[in-house]
């Protein structure tokens, strides 16, 4: 594995007799993204807070980008694009004068300022409305916002605290496209959600954080893989079904197959690249396919599995 | 220089709020000239008179008032009734009623009723007392000149002549009017000087307890944690926000002092005292701000507490009503106030033209107030920031 953009081990933080984080570490690799799923109140937003140098800690190191991190250790955390969760911006001031104020708040100024002013403005999509005050903005618009003033500075870790909250399908499609973005371009992104399926759409590796601990790790098969899920497919089907359900068992990677009332039931490995190969054999056994449906096990199924509580608890 | 510029996004924002700039620029213009007017924006106490005669003897006691040394504004009322309803409201301070036949009544030798109106208040009772004064003085000479006319000396008319050429040179008793204690407001003080002094502090500190406001929108919305997560440190965050703060307070006071001295003429004294004086103040202001916008859990309960303190320290420390009008006990009072210390100052500056070392406890108690506020609101701000 190439050095990590992000590296942090064994973080913890208490509050009072409550313990916040209580040994968090993992890495996030240039060009990588990583979810940090969990409910709400499982310790993802004091971890960020500590990852970004926003809050002491009472054990555990953060690098980043070399550079070890922490409330005052200034230089390190120009490597780091923060977007938190609240709306972060001047309500009174235009977008552009967002921009600009964070900008030299990150050590940008005359003509570099300007010329990454109008790009990120470009790349936000809010060119047209850059000198508008932002508090005549709709919510998709700010939320757009907050993530160009954390991009600003070209940084290269950048830290989404829950980007998609409170908005509206529409921009959280346009948000989530933007990041995926982002991450193939090089950048090393720490997401954080409590929403499973952005996890599963962005997130090159997921971290399960529940109660201050991260529970497990890993791409997603690797998750799904820890609770010995498989995916099932159901073929609708007419013809012979009893001998293409025979066919189908002995295909590699098949591990059931069973044929009832105008079905086939199949459970499988990686259903999505074995299904040509299945609708291959079942027409070859007789079967005349007219509809298809993989269910795939998702991680709200390993997250109920790991800490026995539903995501949304 | 990042200091500066969360500085100046501060002072961006407090000029963007609309509502703020009417409380910020225009309505201490309103209260400097109502105070003004009431604490003597006019040049001459206004007198009213009810001419119901228009003679010689009328005319000389008209003239007699213009040229006395009560430097009266004299206007013509038409009727009784519309003068003693002015007087009433306080349009006129004093009411003067002239009966017709004045003078042919005195010339004949009857008696002539003149009607003085005006209210119970001292220094009005003391003007009153003035235009009888006036009115006793002119009696004196016709008198003289119907006795000289009954003993056939003289004309009434010549005799009136005479006595009035020979009225001053004649011994007599002479009565001084002395006031007793300190002056109330100095005779240098301009309409507007006591209006402009307490305006001015009052809004420099309602106008810091606004930026308090502002202090807390800025951590609710998470921007300050959002500029701690720049390579910025949160002593350069703290010191943003506090230059911030002192510059919404200065540009208030500037505002007012500027104005008020261009416009209506107020002098301020001594450039450096004054100047000291306000940044002193200024200090406070920021340092009130700082503590409420630190410790306050949000807006409303900041906006409420501020405007609170700045009412209520105003009204004690004498920027409401001036504390020369207060009792004894209340004037001492007043002195727990940073209002009171600062009002004390300016009036010792432009008032009695005193200068940096005549005004040094009032700088002295203000400088040291505002560095512990200052500190105390930094350590709050510091914690707000950095405890999650």
């Amino acid at each position: 594995m190439p050095t990590p953009v992000l590296d942090c081990r064994d973080l913890r933080k208490r509050f009072g007799s409550r313990t916040a984080v209580d040994g968090v570490s993992f890495s996030v690799a240039a060009g990588e993204t990583y979810g940090l799923l969990g409910p709400n109140g499982a310790g993802k937003t004091t971890t960020i807070s500590m990852i970004c140098g926003l809050l002491g800690r009472d054990g555990g190191e953060v690098v980043v980008d070399g550079r070890p991190i922490d409330v005052g250790s200034t230089d390190a955390k120009a490597a780091i694009g923060y977007v938190p969760q609240d709306l972060a911006i001047y309500p009174d001031l235009s977008a552009r004068e967002n921009l600009r104020f964070f900008g030299r708040l990150q050590r940008l100024s005359g003509r570099v300022l300007e010329t990454r002013v109008g790009e990120v403005l470009e790349l936000i999509a809010l060119s047209e409305r850059a000198d508008d005050r932002t508090s005549e903005f709709s919510g998709g618009m700010k939320r757009r916002l907050n993530i160009g003033i954390g991009l600003l500075h070209r940084p290269r870790l950048l830290v989404l605290d829950e980007p998609t909250v409170g908005v509206d399908p529409q921009s959280r499609n346009a948000i989530l496209s933007s990041v995926a973005d982002l991450g193939s371009e090089g950048l090393a992104i720490l997401y954080t959600t409590h929403y499973m399926e952005e996890a599963e759409r962005l997130c090159d590796r997921i971290g399960i954080i529940d109660e201050g601990r991260i529970r497990a790790e890993g791409t997603r098969r690797e998750l799904v893989g820890l609770i010995g899920e498989k995916d099932r497919v159901t073929l609708v089907a007419g013809g012979s079904l009893g001998p293409a359900a025979r066919a189908l068992a002995s295909v590699e990677r098949v591990q059931e197959a069973t044929a009832t009332d105008g079905r086939i039931e199949l459970v499988v490995e990686e259903a999505r690249s074995l299904l040509p190969r299945i609708l291959q054999e079942a027409a070859a056994a007789g079967a005349v396919v007219r509809s298809v449906e993989v269910v795939e096990p998702d991680l709200e199924a390993v997250f109920l599995h790991l800490t026995g509580k539903a995501l949304r608890d | 220089m990042t200091a500066l510029t969360i500085a100046r996004v501060n002072l961006l924002r407090m000029l963007r709020d609309r509502t703020g700039l009417f409380f910020v620029f225009l309505l201490p213009v309103i209260l400097i000239v109502v105070l003004g007017t009431i604490y003597g924006g006019r040049v001459a106490p206004r007198l009213g008179i009810v001419a119901g005669d228009r003679g010689p003897l009328a005319m000389d006691l008209e003239a007699a008032l213009r040229s006395g040394d009560l430097r009266l504004e004299i206007l013509e009322v038409p009727t009784a009734t519309e003068l003693r309803d002015r007087v009433e409201r306080g349009v006129l301070e004093v009411g003067l009623v002239i009966p017709t036949g004045y003078d042919v009544t005195l010339r004949t030798g009857g008696t002539a009723t003149i009607t003085i109106l005006g209210q119970q208040a001292s220094l009005l009772s003391a003007l009153r007392e003035g235009v009888a004064a006036a009115v006793a003085e002119q009696s004196a000479r016709i008198r003289a000149a119907r006795l000289a006319a009954q003993r056939g000396d003289a004309t009434f008319d010549t005799a009136l002549i005479t006595a009035g050429d020979i009225q001053g040179t004649l011994p007599g008793v002479s009565v001084t009017v002395a006031t007793a204690g300190e002056r109330l407001f100095p005779e240098s003080a301009g309409a507007f000087t006591l209006g402009a002094q307490s305006q001015l502090i009052l809004f420099m500190f309602l106008t810091s307890m606004t930026a308090a406001t502002q202090l807390i929108l800025t951590r609710q919305l998470g921007v300050s944690r959002r500029m701690l997560s720049t390579p910025t440190s949160v002593a350069t965050i703290l010191a943003g926000e506090t230059l911030g703060r002192f510059a919404v307070a200065m540009v208030q006071g500037l505002f007012i002092v500027v104005l008020s001295a261009a416009v209506f003429g107020v002098d301020w004294g001594d450039t450096i005292a004054a100047g000291l004086l306000i940044v002193a103040f200024a200090l406070v202001g920021t340092g009130v701000a700082m503590v409420i916008g630190s410790f306050a859990n949000n807006a409303d309960q900041a906006g409420t507490v501020g405007v609170f303190a700045g009412m209520v320290l105003g009204a004690l420390g004498g920027a409401m009503v001036p504390i020369e009008v207060f009792g004894e006990p209340l004037r001492t009072i007043a002195y727990i106030t940073p209002h009171a210390w600062a009002i004390a100052g300016l009036r010792e500056v432009a008032m009695r033209g005193g200068g940096v070392a005549q005004v040094l406890p009032q700088l002295g108690v203000l400088t040291a107030l505002g560095v512990v506020l200052l500190a105390l609101g930094a350590w709050g701000l510091r914690r707000a920031l950095t405890r999650g």
